[in-house]
């Protein structure tokens, strides 16, 4: 198990800030931020190559925060692989059983054993320079697992690879992760590899964590903007004015109407915002209903259905996106809606459709306002 | 890294071309003495730069001059080094040489020198890697000062380094003079030459290794203890075994530097001689005739000695490879 509490650490040109995680035991949490989020300096405090300044960490329960790396007992694979070049690829994978004195004949088995899983048998006696970059991740990997770690961390450990190594060695270690009860923590801007592997994601932008949760979880209902943002979400309204001259990057469409501010505002109160500012709402595509404006006319009184006129249908394998044009709202909306309302004949470019808002707005807190007040508890995944 | 491998990459084929200009120059030199080497040189570097001229203007068109006058510039500075000593070693007798070679009074004076250079480098070795290490590695205030006070041996003169080790460790000095009381003297004894060749050449270990534990990835030595090692465990593990080219040329260059000092080891301790201040005195009381097979002999001693340390360095050199 690995719980992070409160743990902030300042560098002369960074910050974390505040970062609180768990995750139970066998269980993958994939921490995903894009470039400069300060993932890989987490994963170092973690692993004990910084100490944090404030705040703890504890490794199956037990509080680590002042230990060195080599008594946390945690495997940490990186990016770049980092073997050592002056060792034989089998020497790399040998040298954690060399330094914990295991016997020379169990050390060669073990590794054997470690080479044929990942297919680098052929590979042992070369030198790291005469590799090339998957073949030294797989080594790198190997040189960590052989060691039979139950906390596995990953620096970006897939993203140099081409697609076909990258799915061989995440088959592996996900094999070994259920097979010994491994707890992994893997770190990526990739969030189809998160989204893929991860039992808990975690958002991590600008040095804080931005949201915690299954990935169901994210990326239907991502806490902040910057997470928001990050896992994709399709649609990003914001509910405010923009003042003379400013920009809005987050947006994806803002609301212009200001009754229909006002009732988005409210809705989103209503969903649950616990103190904390935002400015910008998120509407879940999966959550949009549009119904033929016959039915909807039916309901005209209630405020959360508007009119809109359908500008386009994608499909997108399984489910359509439909764009939609609202009056009031500059930028089209995107509704994700089952195959089946094609046949049913209404749903066509250029109709008019009632879009019901009612379950599919949320509130999204702002980058700066404290994450802290937004975030449920982290989630205990067994 | 690649700056490294490409600078290998011309190294041998530099050295062989300079091998083939310069071993029938000298041996030239040797045979008929130093003007015909001079012709020689000329002789060999005229067709050369001639060659060149032509390569380049077949290959560009337009051929770069920048080349031959930077080899011009060169071949100035290689007959400017080599002129001396070449004309040190041909117009000495090889029987006064050998001769030479054979007094006691040198011989002792030789391995004193070797020895006193020898424990300096030691000391150096001991007390200069931690410092370089802390210096690759750690981040803190008053670094810059630290790393000036580690130059510092480099810039002050080094009668004016001597005069103020006889100060501190003299007899009156301020460890000298505590220590005295124990019987212990440093000036005028083997650990004062060893106290001032430590000082005037501790900065070559200091930033040699510094230099080669920079070029050391930190974030393999946390591997490596994520892998069960202590943090001492994986610098011998790990950052040794991938620097230890730069340790044993900042070695290297700490005992050449030590060895060749006589002005601070002059003040500190001008007895027992070295073979510095033993042909100093022998230039002073008898003249440059009679000194001259002493510093022939020691220019052989300290060549041979040189080239010898290279090829152990050389010889070392392709384990470190960083590409990984």
């Amino acid at each position: 198990m690995i719980a992070l509490e409160r743990l902030s650490r300042t560098w002369p040109e960074f910050q974390l800030q505040d970062v609180s995680l768990a995750v139970e035991q066998g269980s993958w949490l994939s921490i995903l931020g894009p470039t400069g989020a300060g993932k890989t300096l987490l994963l170092e405090l973690i692993v004990g190559a910084h100490s944090p300044d404030s705040g703890r960490v504890l490794l199956r329960g037990i509080d680590v925060t002042r230990l060195p790396p080599e008594r946390r007992k945690v495997a940490m694979v990186y990016q770049d692989a980092l073997l050592f070049p002056h060792l034989t690829a089998g020497g790399n994978m040998e040298f954690g059983l060399r330094v914990r004195k295991v016997p020379q004949d169990e050390r060669r088995a073990r590794v054997r054993a470690m080479g044929e899983l990942l297919r680098v048998s052929h590979l042992l006696h070369r030198r790291p320079a005469t590799l090339s970059g998957g073949e030294r991740q797989r080594i790198a990997l190997g040189r960590a697992l052989v060691t039979e770690p139950d906390i596995l961390l990953m620096d970006e450990a897939f993203s140099a690879l081409d697609r076909g190594t990258s799915e061989f060695i995440q088959k592996r270690v996900t094999e070994l992760q259920k097979e010994k009860g491994m707890t992994v923590v893997h770190v990526t801007h990739d969030i189809d590899e998160a989204r893929d592997l991860a039992d808990v994601l975690a958002v991590l932008v600008g040095g804080r964590l931005q949201g915690v949760g299954t990935p169901v979880q994210l990326l239907r209902r991502p806490p902040t903007l910057a997470a928001a943002q990050l896992l994709g979400s399709p649609n990003i309204l914001r509910l405010v004015e923009l003042a003379e001259g400013e920009a809005d990057p987050w947006a994806t469409a803002r609301v212009t109407d200001l009754q229909l501010q006002q009732h988005l505002r409210g809705r989103c109160l209503d969903a649950g915002l616990r103190g904390g500012s935002f400015s910008h709402a998120l509407v879940v595509a999966e959550e949009v209903h549009l119904a033929p404006l016959s039915r909807a006319e039916g309901v005209a009184v209630d405020p959360d259905v508007v009119v809109g006129k359908v500008r386009g249908i994608g499909d997108r394998g399984g489910y359509l996106r439909v764009k939609v044009a609202i009056p009031g709202i500059s930028g089209k909306l995107r509704v994700h809606v089952g195959v089946q309302s094609l046949q049913e004949g209404w749903l066509q470019v250029g109709a008019s459709v009632g879009v019901d808002l009612r379950d599919a707005i949320h509130p999204l807190a702002t980058a700066e306002s404290t994450v802290g007040s937004v975030i449920p508890p982290p989630p205990l995944v067994t | 890294m690649d700056y490294r491998r490409s600078s290998r990459d011309w190294r041998r084929p530099t050295i062989v071309s300079l091998l083939l200009v310069l071993a029938p120059c000298i041996a030239v030199g040797v045979i008929l003495g130093v003007n015909a080497m001079v012709a020689v040189l000329a002789a060999i570097a005229i067709p050369l730069a001639a060659v060149l001229w032509f390569q380049r203007g077949l290959r560009r068109r337009r051929m770069d001059r920048s080349v031959l006058v930077l080899t011009g510039i060169g071949m100035i500075l290689l007959i400017l080094l080599l002129l001396p000593l070449v004309d040190l070693l041909t117009t000495t007798d090889p029987a006064a040489i050998v001769h030479m070679a054979q007094d006691p009074t040198v011989q002792e004076a030789l391995y004193l020198s070797l020895s006193t250079a020898t424990s300096a480098t030691l000391l150096a070795v001991i007390l200069g890697i931690p410092m370089g290490y802390v210096l690759a590695r750690e981040e803190f205030t008053g670094k810059a000062l630290v790393e000036a006070i580690v130059d510092m041996p480099v810039v002050v003169p080094h009668l004016v380094a001597g005069i103020a080790l006889v100060f501190v460790f003299g007899r009156g000095g301020a460890v000298g003079g505590p220590l005295s009381h124990f019987n212990i003297l440093i000036t005028s004894t083997y650990w004062g030459i060893v106290l001032a060749m430590f000082f005037v050449s501790v900065p070559f270990v200091v930033n040699y290794a510094r230099e080669g534990f920079e070029r050391v990835d930190p974030r393999m030595e946390t591997v490596s203890r994520t892998l069960g090692t202590t943090r001492a465990g994986a610098m011998l593990r790990v950052t040794f075994p991938l620097s230890w080219t730069s340790l044993l040329t900042g070695a290297i260059m700490t005992w050449a530097r030590a060895i060749s000092e006589f002005d601070t080891v002059a003040l500190v301790a001008y007895y027992p001689r070295t073979i510095n201040t033993l042909f100093y005195e022998w230039f002073r009381f008898h003249g440059y005739t009679y000194s001259r097979p002493l510093a022939a002999f020691m220019l052989l001693v300290a060549l041979a000695i040189f080239i010898a340390l290279r090829a152990l360095a050389a010889w070392g050199r392709p384990v470190n490879d960083d590409r990984a």
